[in-house]
């Protein structure tokens, strides 16, 4: 399957500032794409690029295997990180004019703008300024104004910041819902354990480069800190030549460092067939964990001083 | 989307948004009560405020009442004479407010009596009333015929030519025209930068960046601000536009000072607006945006005072020339006939040159710097490319 949107070699500078730095993204259809990293990583500046409100110094963005057009870009949806509409502006009014914008004639604007706020659960708000809402329901509004005019590929920029629990829900059945009709979603985290179940692909960024990216699956077989843990002691001679080594053995059982792509159901039936095993389980890196492994001088939150570009 | 259909949309926002508002309403009814205030108020009391009632004590004859109401006739004023049993009730009844005035007649020396000094016109007519009857009296006293006294009066007479009768009537217009220009300008100036600094702030001009060009939503803002500001305008300006279509008392010559007004307001709202939108752009927060236009302000503020106090001065006509001057400078010169036809059509000229300029390198600096969040811009560093 194709992409749909390649972003290739992408660097910004701003004055002696350099933002982003060769960085390239996939975004595929029918799959959730994670940009993440930390605050001041470049996420925003990049989304502003992809959007064309920047021009970059150097890199191509292109869509369905040409360079992305003006009118590519009017066709995808676009959701900045918090606020992003007019707040004195009432609900529907804003939809409309936002799928007008986006040039949908009048009455179309109108069915469209409706039926979201009926899917979003906002209907009996229309009326209501967006000033009077909650920051879930404005949140939900933001996204409505994303997608209001039936766009292929949506990007939001930190779409779960200060949302709660059922917002988050809320919002990542929205994604997975568009996902699903195989179409196309970016979207950017600094939460890293937030997003970690609903991320397909990821793409990690860190002081404007790419520190990491690919399949979630994958990036965890192939990381180097996996470990197996059973409930029983095990005894080195049982492993043999076995990609595995006994890392701890106490009260709880045993913890088996995994070898670089060490089959852990195979290790398993080692163990098996000495004694009988009654709980275990592999334990991969966390998002956290398989980025600060690749850029181990940073802790995840230490550039919020740097969130100039990326608020 | 084309540019012109983007701006449009834009346009009808900005309308729609405030015309949905309370507070324009109530203003647009302010200005059009209060303009029509001042409009019908002086014709209702017209009849009253060129008449005086004078009391008047142990006046010997008619003469002084005649002399008294010929000399009012020439300033357009009509006496009303009441006689006073002495001094004593003539007072009372100014004090009270029954007449305007009155003249003491039987004392020696004669006497005026005065509510406040701030009626000077009136104090004068009766000095002079009082000076001639005594001059006359004089005459007569002296064995001149009353034929006599009257031809000595009339070879005194001067003959009054006045060559422009409109001057102060214009005068006065251009004085109202650009008071109300620069109140406008001042008003919708920083209107624009704070909305633009609300929409980067808010995050909005991200979104709508996405999806429409820089130029559409600058322009579409300083058009729709521009526009309901003249909406404003007309509620105010509309009594005024009754009147002189009625045919009614306007201070002649305003057709020609509002025709230039106009033009040049069209010109100051284009140049002023596209610039303090521009400079909204710069901020980074929304609190920023009274600031970044100061200099704009500043600017409007001093060629305002200019265009009051000498506008057909030598700098007035040097200023004329200058672009974001002539819109406070070139009413004040129509008006007051400083400005040659020339001058008039160069003035114009340049500043529609100017809006063109302006609009161009505004939407550059709006473009380049609505994107850059975070602290505030200095103005140079929007002009120039982004460093490579």
């Amino acid at each position: 399957m194709t992409d749909a949107l390649v972003v290739r070699g992408v660097s910004q500078r701003f004055g002696d500032r350099v933002v982003l730095d060769d960085v390239d993204l996939d975004v595929p259809p029918g799959r959730v794409i994670g940009l993440l990293g930390p605050n001041g990583a470049g996420k925003t500046t990049l989304m502003r690029i992809i959007f064309g409100v920047l021009d970059p110094d150097a890199g191509t963005i292109e869509w369905k295997g040409r360079q992305a057009t003006a009118d590519d870009r009017r066709s995808w949806g676009y959701m900045p990180q918090e606020r992003g509409l007019y707040r004195d502006m009432r609900v529907a009014d804003h939809l409309v004019w936002i799928a007008r914008l986006h040039g949908l004639d009048k009455r179309v604007s109108q069915e469209r703008a409706l039926d979201l706020l009926a899917r979003l659960g906002l209907e009996d708000r229309a009326r209501d300024t967006i000033r009077d809402l909650s920051g879930g329901m404005a949140q939900r509004v933001q996204l409505a104004a994303a997608m209001v005019h039936g766009p292929d590929l949506i990007v939001l920029d930190e779409p779960f910041a200060g949302l709660d629990p059922g917002a988050v829900e809320f919002l990542s059945q929205v994604v997975l819902d568009h996902v699903a009709d195989g179409r196309n979603v970016l979207f950017s985290s600094h939460q890293l354990d937030l997003v970690e179940d609903l991320c397909e692909t990821i793409t990690l960024i860190d002081r404007g480069k790419v520190v990491l990216h690919g399949d979630v699956r994958t990036l965890k077989r192939e990381s180097p800190d996996r470990y197996l843990r059973v409930d029983v002691e095990v005894e080195p001679a049982w492993l043999g030549e076995a990609p595995a080594t006994i890392e701890r053995v106490d009260t709880h059982g045993t913890r088996i460092k995994l070898g670089h792509l060490a089959d852990a159901g195979a290790i398993l039936d080692l163990i098996r067939v000495r004694t009988p095993v009654n709980d275990f389980g592999v334990d991969a890196p966390s998002l956290s964990e398989l980025f600060l492994a690749a850029a181990p001088t940073r802790r995840p939150n230490d550039a919020a001083d740097e969130s100039e570009v990326d608020r | 989307m084309s540019w012109a259909e983007a701006t449009r949309l834009v346009i009808a926002r900005e309308l729609y948004e405030s015309l949905r508002r309370k507070a324009i309403w109530i203003v647009a009814a302010i200005l059009v009560l209060g303009s029509t205030a001042a409009v019908v108020l002086p014709e209702i009391l017209g009849g009253d405020s060129d008449s005086r009632e004078i009391g008047l004590v142990g006046a010997p004859s008619d003469e002084f009442g005649n002399t008294l109401a010929q000399i009012a006739a020439g300033v357009d004023i009509e006496i009303e004479l009441v006689d006073f049993d002495g001094r004593d009730a003539a007072t009372t009844a100014v004090r009270d407010g029954d007449v305007d005035a009155a003249a003491v007649l039987d004392t020696d020396p004669l006497g005026i009596v005065m509510p406040t000094d701030d009626d000077a016109q009136l104090e004068a007519l009766l000095r002079q009333a009082i000076g001639t009857t005594s001059v006359v009296d004089s005459l007569a006293d002296a064995g001149l015929t009353p034929e006599e006294v009257e031809a000595a009066f009339d070879t005194a007479e001067p003959t009054v030519v006045v060559l422009d009768t409109e001057r102060g009537g214009r005068r006065a217009a251009a004085f109202a025209i650009s008071i109300v220009l620069y109140i406008m300008l001042l008003l919708l100036t920083s209107q624009v930068a704070s909305g633009v600094a609300i929409e980067k702030t808010n995050s909005v001009s991200e979104v709508l960046l996405a999806i429409v060009r820089p130029h559409a939503l600058l322009f579409g803002k300083v058009i729709g601000v521009g526009s309901i500001g003249i909406f404003t305008l007309a509620c105010g300006a509309l009594p005024v536009l009754v009147k002189l279509a009625a045919g009614g008392s306007l201070p002649p010559g305003i057709g020609g000072t509002l025709a230039g007004g106009a033009a040049f307001f069209a010109i100051g709202v284009a140049l002023y607006l596209t610039t303090g939108g521009a400079l909204g752009a710069l901020v980074g927060r929304q609190e920023e945006a009274a600031a970044a236009v100061a200099p704009l302000s500043v600017m409007l503020i001093a060629f305002y005072i200019v265009g009051q106090g000498g506008a057909d001065t030598t700098l007035g006509g040097i200023l004329a020339y200058v672009p974001f001057a002539a819109p406070m400078v070139m009413p004040g010169r129509i008006a007051l006939g400083a400005s040659s036809p020339f001058e008039i059509a160069a003035s114009l000229t340049i500043g529609v040159v100017t809006v063109l300029v302006v609009g161009r390198v505004s939407a550059a600096v709006y473009r380049r710097a609505i994107v850059r969040t975070g602290r505030r811009l200095k103005l140079r560093d929007a002009l120039r490319p982004l460093p490579r």
